[in-house]
């Protein structure tokens, strides 16, 4: 065979090997795609199942209130009937004061059906964040004998972060220790704070004695859930942790001093020459 | 067949009876593949039996010997696809069985479309093993060589025969009796 000839098969196959790695790389690129599809979609069902937890853990809220708000219509106009106007005053003021409530839980609801990620980065005081919390939480404290030890602010603790974000975190590690460790007197829910670095860690402890080893790796996947379906979607930790995560923060499971915890990073917001932080 | 088992043949064919060789062969047989063979490419098993055949008319040759023969300067080849595959192997009779086991199935997954045999293992001890060889392509001829060419680059010298074999007993697979000497 000449060399030209050589020279000329050689060619030919190189072009053949490039035309297989173009092939292979558009191949690659394609099904890179469709992974980030799927993980889309995946996303956007997790996103409407939470929406749909939190409906209906706000529906429970409204609930109440309203039903109170009917009892108090029915006595006033008993008192109407009789004529009692300071019992009328006092009545209306109630049924004042619980309408309030369930117009706060409805634009509760409202700030949650809004996407969080047009919501701007912002500095939150930890110590309002609490307080408002502890007033209109979305949680089934109402009716749970379980003690919930909120954290205790000597100094407030600035971090970044959105309202929105943080409420449906703080919610939803709570529900999830409810639902763990049973209503019972001697339960308990804790959320400690501390400072570490950079960051602010609030730490959700519970009574309950760590989670199966099995269950560890897979607690922040979608639709992981070992409740029924009725009760859960598998989809919170996982949110709640993509919503940590646009925060600059985490969230993470742990074990502290034996008991169940999760750990919420947060960044915190460094006031400029104060070195006590 | 993978394009890099062509490939060898080309350079088999080319050292042992003269340059181009190969390429003459490839000319007369009138196969399937027009274009020349490149490693991943993966080309129909009568190409790479249609050139064998004429090779060993031209040569005089018996298939089985071409074939025993090939599979032994293939073995280095296939090996330098992965030199710790024998590497972390503790010695022939362990090498044999991460064939089936581990290597085929890396080379499936690194060579798309390879089709390569089944392996059942048998009478294993430290220093021999049965291994019953089941393919299609019935190519037990290449796989003694094979197995010499592992033995060889182990630097473990083993005795084996087929304690039965397709082309002789008409069974649809080949048992090899392995033993390090
Ligand atoms: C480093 C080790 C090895 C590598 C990387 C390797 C790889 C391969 C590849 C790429 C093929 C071609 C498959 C195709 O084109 O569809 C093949 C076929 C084959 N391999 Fe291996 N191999 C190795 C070791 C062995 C050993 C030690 C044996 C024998 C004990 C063996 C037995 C065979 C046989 C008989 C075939 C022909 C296909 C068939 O009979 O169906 N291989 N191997
Ligand atoms: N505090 C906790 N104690 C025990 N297990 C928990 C706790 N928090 C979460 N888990 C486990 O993690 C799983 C996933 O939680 P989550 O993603 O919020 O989904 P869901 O609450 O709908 O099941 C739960 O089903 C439960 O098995
Ligand atoms: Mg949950």
């Amino acid at each position: 065979m000449s060399v030209e000839k050589k020279i000329e098969r050689l060619n030919q196959k190189i072009s053949i090997l490039e035309k297989m790695i173009e092939d292979k790389t558009r191949e690659n690129f394609n099904n890179q795609e469709k992974l980030k599809e799927q993980q889309a979609q995946i996303m956007f069902n997790a996103k409407l199942a939470s929406i749909g937890e939190m409906a209906s853990s706000i529906a429970h809220e409204v609930n109440n209130p309203v039903g109170i708000i009917e009892g108090q219509l029915r006595r006033l106009r008993h008192h109407i009937e009789n004529g009692n106007l300071e019992k009328q005053l006092n009545l209306v003021e109630k049924i004042e004061n619980n309408t309030q409530r369930v117009i706060k839980i409805v634009n509760g609801l409202r700030q949650l059906s809004k996407s969080t990620e047009s919501e701007e980065l912002k500095v939150i005081s930890l110590k309002d964040f609490f307080d408002e919390f502890k007033e209109y939480n979305h949680i089934k404290t109402i009716d749970s004998s379980v003690e919930i030890t909120f954290p205790h602010f000597v100094d407030d603790i600035q971090v970044w972060g959105k309202d929105t974000s943080l409420a449906q975190i703080v919610t939803n590690l709570i529900n999830n220790s409810l639902d763990a460790i049973g209503d019972d007197h001697a339960s308990w829910v804790r959320i400690i704070v501390a400072q570490a670095g950079d960051f602010c860690h609030l730490t959700f402890i519970d009574c309950g004695r760590g989670i199966d080893k099995a269950h560890i790796s897979k607690l922040f996947d979608p639709f992981f859930t070992t409740k029924s379906h009725e009760k859960g979607t598998g989809v919170g930790l996982n949110i709640c942790k993509k919503l940590a995560r646009e925060l600059d923060g985490d969230l993470n499971y742990q074990l502290t001093k034996g008991n169940t915890s999760f750990v919420l990073k947060l960044k915190l917001n460094k006031i400029k020459g104060d070195s006590t932080i | 067949m993978k394009g890099v088992v062509f490939n060898a043949l080309e350079e088999f064919t080319d050292r042992n009876y003269g340059e181009d060789q190969f390429q003459d062969i490839v000319e007369e047989c009138h196969l399937e593949t027009k274009d020349p063979f490149v490693g991943p490419g993966t080309y129909p098993d009568s190409d790479l039996m249609k050139i064998v055949s004429r090779l060993i008319d031209i040569k005089k040759v018996k298939l089985d010997w071409a074939l025993k023969e090939f599979g032994h300067f293939l073995f280095p080849k296939l090996i330098s696809i992965n030199e710790s595959y024998a590497s972390e192997s503790k010695g022939i009779i362990d090498f044999l069985q991460r064939v089936d086991s581990i290597i085929h199935i890396e080379v499936k997954k690194l060579f798309e479309g390879a089709i390569t045999p089944t392996f059942i293992y048998s009478e294993i001890t430290e220093t021999s093993i049965n291994i019953k060889y089941i393919s299609n392509r019935q190519l037990c001829f290449l796989m003694e060589g094979l197995i010499l060419g592992a033995s060889e680059y182990l630097n473990e010298r083993i005795d084996y025969k087929q304690l039965e074999c397709h082309h002789e007993h008409g069974c649809d697979y080949c048992l090899f009796q392995i033993k390090k000497v």
